[in-house]
């Protein structure tokens, strides 16, 4: 039943972010397989030219904060673009009374303001024939969980930024959604798990006074 | 496959297109909406076919009266289509579910859940009151192998039915909406497909709004500003 898959994207061109690993690099497997053409788009070097040949795709190396990447990247889907998928995220735990600026900033600007720019670089392409816009935000916009609250927050705005975009551009023929994934087993999920394992281990030490 | 609709001819006629694509469908008669009769009607499907994977509670509807006016008839009717109803098949339907591990409990729900629509009061609160039961019942059955969500549709046309579907109004309609456009049967099936599938093995408990972005804009100010509504 898994395998057997339709041509619901068949003739598509598909932009995916964070294409590299985890969420990003299967959905550009899946869509591929569905049918579409894939523009991987991201940092993580080999992984990410490993993922594009995965998905018979190709790699373009970048990152969400710079416009010039986005660019290139864009340009490489060439005439069109059906299909934009925001999957380009980090994490970094942090908490509200000692949350830093700095890992603030990072999150906002890779989260939000990446799938943002990423969004309104592609939005004259989209409009040609409508498309579709699929950012992935998180149950974290949603539930509160420890050592979140920049990612948490980030996310949320995530959910709203993809309302405004439906809203505005709906009568474009582009509908704009959001994923909003629970645990998933990804690199950066497993990345989340081995810190909060380390800082689990720190309180229970200091728990038995070791 | 087995249909249970009230009005049994467009059953039949429906029994007969799908078997056309070559597909097993039955259609089964059912005796009212209560505890025994529902109880009834997912025994009948689940003994037809030795096991049962996926119950659909599609059939739902308002009988449309403003809150002062709205008599007990209305209201129990309403809340035991719409709601209860969920209940009892779920009831029914989780015994043999939970036997192969494998189960699919799916509602139509709907955008009145959230918003409001005048003379529809109890419509939109029987709504709510699944997109809670979807939650619960997704809860308390997460171990068994058995999913439960649902599909908050908006403006559905109904080509041929309803007053909303005449081509003037479907018209006006599709000015308010974001897409431009009321949506079609299939747009909701879509979403149900996908609910029902493998696939969807870690959703649980949830709605997909289908409503062509309907419920996004703040005021009716929004769209006006927006698009324009002359």
């Amino acid at each position: 039943m898994g395998d057997r898959m339709s041509s619901r994207l068949a003739g598509r061109i598909a932009l995916i972010t964070g294409a590299a690993t985890g969420i990003g690099r299967a959905s550009a497997e899946l869509f591929a397989r569905e049918g579409a053409r894939i523009v991987l788009f991201g940092l993580g070097g080999p992984a990410l030219d490993d993922a594009a040949s995965a998905a018979g795709g190709t790699a373009v190396h970048g990152d969400v904060t710079n416009e010039a990447d986005i660019a290139a990247a864009i340009g490489t889907c060439g005439e069109r673009l059906d299909i934009v998928l925001n999957a380009a995220g980090l994490i970094i735990p942090d908490e509200p009374e000692t949350v830093m600026d700095e890992t603030w900033t990072t999150m906002f600007d890779v989260k939000l303001t990446g799938t943002m720019r990423v969004c309104r670089a592609t939005l004259p392409l989209l409009r040609q024939r409508g498309g579709a816009i699929v950012n992935i935000a998180s149950v974290a916009a949603f539930n509160s969980s420890p050592d979140s609250v920049s990612y948490a927050t980030s996310k949320a705005a995530v959910v709203s930024y993809t309302r405004s975009l439906a809203f505005a551009h709906g009568g474009d023929g582009i509908r704009a959604n959001a994923v909003a994934p629970g645990w998933v087993r990804t690199p950066m999920s497993e990345h989340e798990m081995r810190l909060l394992a380390k800082k689990k281990a720190v309180h229970q030490k200091t728990n038995s006074g070791c | 496959m087995v249909i249970a609709n009230r009005t049994r001819d467009v059953a039949a006629e429906l029994v007969r297109q799908l078997e056309a694509c070559n597909l097993r469908v039955h259609d089964v008669p059912f005796d009212g909406l209560d505890r025994a009769g529902l109880h009834a009607l997912v025994g009948q499907a689940a003994s037809r076919h030795g096991r049962l994977d996926i119950v659909v509670h599609n059939a739902g509807g308002c009988l449309w009266s403003s809150l002062e006016e709205l008599d007990e008839e209305k209201l129990d009717a309403t809340l035991a289509l719409n709601l209860n109803a969920c209940f009892w098949l779920a009831q029914a339907a989780i015994p043999h579910m939970r036997a192969n591990r494998f189960g699919r409990i799916l509602v139509t729900s709907s955008v009145s859940a959230r918003v409001a629509m005048g003379g529809g009061t109890h419509y939109s609160a029987a709504k709510a009151g699944v997109n809670a039961f979807i939650r619960g019942a997704a809860f308390e059955h997460a171990r068994d192998g058995i999913t439960v969500n649902g599909v908050e549709a908006g403006f559905i046309a109904k080509p041929g039915r309803g007053t909303l579907s005449t081509p003037e109004n479907m018209a006006r309609i599709g000015r308010f909406i974001p897409v431009g456009s009321m949506g079609e049967a299939d747009d909701i099936a879509y979403a149900m497909v996908y609910l029902a599938s493998e696939q969807a093995k870690y959703v649980t408990g949830q709605t997909i709004l289908v409503d062509g972005g309907s419920t996004l804009p703040e005021t009716g100010f929004a769209v006006e500003q927006q698009w324009g509504i002359e």
